[in-house]
């Protein structure tokens, strides 16, 4: 049995060559597991999951199906923490002990792609027996020497020795976003099957490994701290996610530039420069403010805050890691000459706050197809059909705005609602070619999300059913009463349904 | 899934890649090469140096090209444009002589990659003949004669085509249009652009560019181009193909013929949309039914019929010259009218196309160097600009006009690169950003930018960017002071070219 290579692909920043770490080829069952249960304690236990991902190019279809393995934590809860990127869009999760020779059925119960965190919860309590959850441990210095807890094929646990060079606030993994990490130096050559390898400091959890470089030898890790705060982001009420800050900054090291802002010589600062749309920010934080404290913390001239354990950490921190959504902060800004105290209520920067969503929620894919005109939402994986080098090859309208206005829906327009392409059929003829289209409206309604599509065929203009497009204003007319017949014809022909 | 853009990489200019030491046999004199046509056909080295738009102040190093000309009444020489562009040295050679006369580029239309080269010394055509055109489009499958210089050489080379193809294709020279060519079968090699196709021992065509991936083809300029082209000329000066601006949407869905009412059995296209500044604004409306141009009843595929074959209703206007008028019968809001639209040449301030002979339009000021943006702007990005360009760059360029960014952005003004000083040491590493406002002036076109850094007054130059950067602010004082130092350290000898 071969698993599929897994491709950890670094997100960010987002033109940036993508980058690659290994694919390991794991040949499960071809060695006995042997005893080496003295380690169990607190070891790893695996996870292996069937996934398959919607087509984006295709929406009526799935793409082929693939399977990974990463690693899991028991928590104390009788759940198995691991990150979100190895059970993503899973048909099937399976857990393996230490020891092996059965599989558990797991199923996802909370997932959080912006941290790249999920907890998998399993039927069979007697998976639990021999099994000692973890302690998890925040605390953390530099040059700490750390152990990267793997599974041999064999099924024995083994620890591969590291140590923390850097903590600092990086992009994630799965969405281009920042949070805090722990980055340690590490060999994996003799990694074993796996992603996602728990890592342990004097016996305990430290944090959970989200990516490594094989050429720099280095393993970015989610800390300890971010895993506390999704632990107990989930609530009764269901889960609440972090928080995040809201705005675009920089620094104010410029002298000029501080003259200019009359900032007072003394103090640091970040410059806002613009602020996202119903953001924690929005209507507390202006552009073109300086923040000069979060939470009691001074922010410097570079926008980091003095971390009494760990030196200068980005100020984002802040915002992110030791508040939930919904709590206040208070900052400090610098506005007109003045100081000014604001409170800032947090909140979570969902998945349904992007014009164009950076990753996919495992759900099936919304789109439309009518008269042969595939009609979807403007999505990151959208993009990703172009393939390898998508960040260059993409179309090209679309990229601007992903890079530059992800984050930036408009009450008017709160998706990109394109025409994917057209399946050729008589209906359209004339049309056919036309692809990579922004929907503009539809019968003279205007378009925001996919669902408003449907809403506005019910409207057709005089038996006709007008779609209206972004660039050149351009037009295609169907015909209402024909229309039936033609999707009916279409989905035959191309094996397609509708919605 | 895939774009359709950059073309421009499919074609391949003939002239650059001469190789030296290549030897190629002349083929011996066949029975149509008569002495008559040889002694009409010459052989053009030029040396040409571009500017630079990545140091706008500079010039690149000198290269050299090789082509074929052909000797046309009033001792003219018509060669293709990319044969003599960006030239500052040209030497002409008959067959075989080995005496190099001095010529000069009389007029250059890169456009249609045409140009007519003069000889300082007129003795240069005593002993040479003149061919004439044929003003008719050779037929498909006709025999025609490619004579020329291919990789250099000393004598001519005759290379027998048929026309396999008479299409419209982005003449890649300029990528600035798609006009009509004849295709041929005979391979074009570097050193025959700018020479003539013949049939009967006329002209019907200039050889100017090949299809790189297939082999023997080759792209020859038609008689209707080459008439234009002369025809422009004839007032002293080349003004170019003046463009309608009509974007049209085909009438071939039933659908949509019902949906504008198109009276059964007539045809045409809509007017879907309209280019700003372009001829036909402001005359034809979009949604208009076009059902003829110039007397030519337009198929539902946008389609005419000239002398029994189909081209696109744009070749009407192919033919003609700015200053000419263009009618069409419209149907607007049901009734059926005539509109004339008077041809104009419109003044594009986006410039999507490769420039030639063209200083580079540019501001320096406290390091900071201020460009428009332009298709030449792009290809200073190392490698594959169309890939690797920022991406806003890249959409400010593509989607100018369907976007209409025109409106906002005339010309599209940019923070090229910043030369490293210590006025400007916190934003030396600012790249390829889009001009939003100058100390407090909406920036518009590059002198809007020059009066905004010049009569402003504060104590700090305050650059505004598109997007979600920081502002740049520079001391006025400061920037005053080093700028000259600047300019000298970076043997920049003028801060600024704007045209006028």
């Amino acid at each position: 049995m071969k698993e599929q290579v897994k491709q950890k692909v670094d997100l960010t920043p987002i033109l940036t060559p993508i980058f690659l770490v290994l694919g390991v080829f794991l040949m499960a069952g071809s060695v006995l597991g042997g005893g080496a249960l003295d380690q169990v304690e607190n070891g790893p236990v695996r996870i292996h999951v069937n996934y398959q991902e919607n087509n984006y190019s295709s929406p009526w279809k799935q793409k082929k199906a693939g399977s990974r393995s990463g690693y899991g934590c028991v928590l104390s809860s009788r759940r198995i923490l691991t990150t979100a990127d190895i059970v993503k869009d899973s048909t099937m999760i399976k857990l393996e002990k230490p020891g092996g020779k059965k599989f558990y059925p797991g199923r996802i119960e909370v997932i959080d792609y912006d941290v790249d965190l999920a907890v998998v919860s399993v039927e069979d309590e007697s998976f639990f027996d021999g099994l000692t959850p973890v302690e998890i441990d925040q605390r953390i210095r530099i040059d700490q020497p750390v152990k990267f807890m793997v599974m041999e094929n064999s099924n024995k646990i083994r620890a591969i020795p590291g140590e923390i060079v850097k903590i600092s606030v990086e992009n994630y993994f799965l969405v281009p976003d920042t949070y805090l990490t722990y980055g340690a130096a590490v060999n994996f050559e003799d990694r074993g099957g796996g992603w996602s390898e728990p890592v342990f400091s004097n016996g305990k959890l430290i944090g959970i490994t989200m990516s490594y470089s094989g050429k720099k030898q280095y393993a970015t890790i989610i800390p300890a701290s971010i895993i506390s705060r999704f632990l107990a982001a989930d609530l009764s009420g269901g889960y609440i996610g972090f928080s995040h800050h809201g705005f675009v900054g920089a620094g104010v090291r410029d002298p000029v530039f501080r003259e200019y802002l009359h900032l007072p010589p003394d103090s640091g600062g970040v410059y806002i420069s613009s602020i996202y749309p119903d953001s924690s920010a929005d209507g507390v934080l202006k552009e073109g403010d300086v923040l000069l404290s979060v939470d009691g913390f001074k922010i410097d001239v570079d926008g980091y805050y003095k971390n009494p354990d760990w030196g200068s950490v980005d100020c984002r921190d802040l915002f992110s890691r030791l508040h939930s959504p919904g709590e206040e902060i208070e900052v400090e800004i610098f506005r007109g000459g003045e100081k000014l105290k604001k409170k800032i209520k947090l909140s979570r920067l969902d998945r349904s706050d992007y014009l164009i969503p950076p990753y996919s929620n495992g759900e099936p894919l919304e789109y439309l197809i009518v008269g042969g005109l595939i009609f979807q939402e403007l999505t990151a994986d959208y993009l990703k059909e172009w393939g390898e080098n998508w960040q260059t090859k993409a179309n090209k309208k679309f990229l601007y705005f992903y890079t530059y206005h992800a984050h930036r829906p408009e009450p008017e327009r709160r998706r990109m609602v394109i025409l994917n392409k057209i399946l050729p059929d008589r209906i359209n003829l004339g049309y056919q070619g036309k692809a990579d289209l922004v929907l503009a409206e539809v019968n003279g309604r205007p378009i925001s999300v996919i669902g408003d599509v449907k809403e506005a065929l019910n409207h057709p203009e005089g038996g006709f059913h007008r779609f209206t497009f972004e660039e050149f204003d351009q037009e295609l007319i169907l015909p209402v009463a024909s229309l039936p017949e033609a999707d009916r014809r279409i989905g035959e022909q191309y094996g397609v349904d509708g919605e | 899934m895939s774009e359709g853009n950059n073309n421009l990489s499919a074609w391949f200019l003939l002239l650059f890649a001469v190789i030296s030491g290549l030897v190629i046999p002349a083929i011996g004199r066949t029975e149509n090469a008569t002495d008559r046509i040889r002694s009409a056909v010459v052989k053009i080295k030029n040396i040409s140096q571009r500017p630079s738009y990545d140091s706008p102040w500079e010039d690149n190093d000198f290269s050299g090209g090789r082509g074929t000309g052909v000797i046309i009444t009033g001792n003219r020489i018509l060669t293709s444009a990319h044969v003599v562009s960006d030239s500052k040295y040209i030497e002409i050679e008959k067959e075989n002589s080995g005496t190099p006369y001095r010529g000069v580029v009389a007029y250059i239309a890169h456009d249609c990659d045409l140009a007519i080269i003069e000889l300082l010394d007129p003795s240069f055509f005593e002993d040479t003949t003149v061919l004439s055109f044929n003003d008719q489009i050779p037929e498909l499958g006709s025999l025609v004669l490619v004579y020329g210089f291919p990789s250099g050489g000393r004598r001519i080379s005759v290379t027998r085509g048929v026309v396999s193809r008479i299409d419209y294709t982005l003449y890649s020279h300029s990528a600035r249009d798609y006009h009509l060519i004849l295709q041929i079968d005979a391979a074009i090699n570097p050193g025959n652009s700018g020479g003539p196709v013949l049939q009967d021992g006329e002209i019907v065509g200039i050889a100017f560019q090949a299809v790189q991936p297939s082999e023997n083809v080759g792209h020859v300029i038609p008689i209707t181009v080459i008439e234009h082209f002369l025809d422009d000329i004839k007032d002293g000066r080349y003004d170019g193909y003046p463009d309608l601006g009509i974007v049209t949407s085909n009438l071939l869905n039933p659908a949509y013929r019902d949906y504008v009412n198109l009276p059964e059995g007539r045809t045409g296209v809509v007017a879907s949309a309209l280019v700003d500044d372009h001829s036909a604004i402001g005359i034809i409306q979009p949604g208009d039914i076009i059902l003829s141009i110039a007397g030519n009843p337009i198929g539902n595929d946008g389609t005419i019929l000239i002398d029994g074959e189909s081209y696109q209703l744009e070749e009407v206007v192919e033919r003609k010259q700015a200053g000419d008028e263009v009618v069409f019968d419209i149907i607007r809001g049901g009734e059926e009218i005539s509109c004339r639209v008077p041809l104009r040449k419109n003044k594009e301030l986006l410039k999507t196309w490769k420039e030639y002979e063209e200083q580079p339009e540019y501001f320096l000021l406290g390091g900071l160097l201020f460009q428009p943006l332009s298709l030449e702007y792009l290809k200073t990005w190392m490698g594959d600009w169309w890939s690797r360009s920022d991406p806003r760059l890249l959409y400010y360029f593509k989607y100018y006009n369907q976007d209409k960014l025109c409106r906002e952005m005339p010309e599209v003004i940019l923070l090229s690169r910043v030369l490293a000083a210590r006025v400007n040491q916190y934003y030396s590493d600012l790249h390829d950003l889009v001009i939003k406002d100058v100390n407090g002036v909406r920036i518009l076109s590059l002198s809007d930018l020059v009066s905004a850094f010049e009569n402003h007054t504060g104590p700090y130059h305050v650059i505004k960017f598109d997007g979600d950067f920081p502002p740049c602010v520079l001391n006025v004082e400061d920037v005053k002071k080093e700028n000259q130092r600047i300019l000298e350290r970076y043997r920049v000898n003028r801060d600024r070219y704007i045209k006028k």
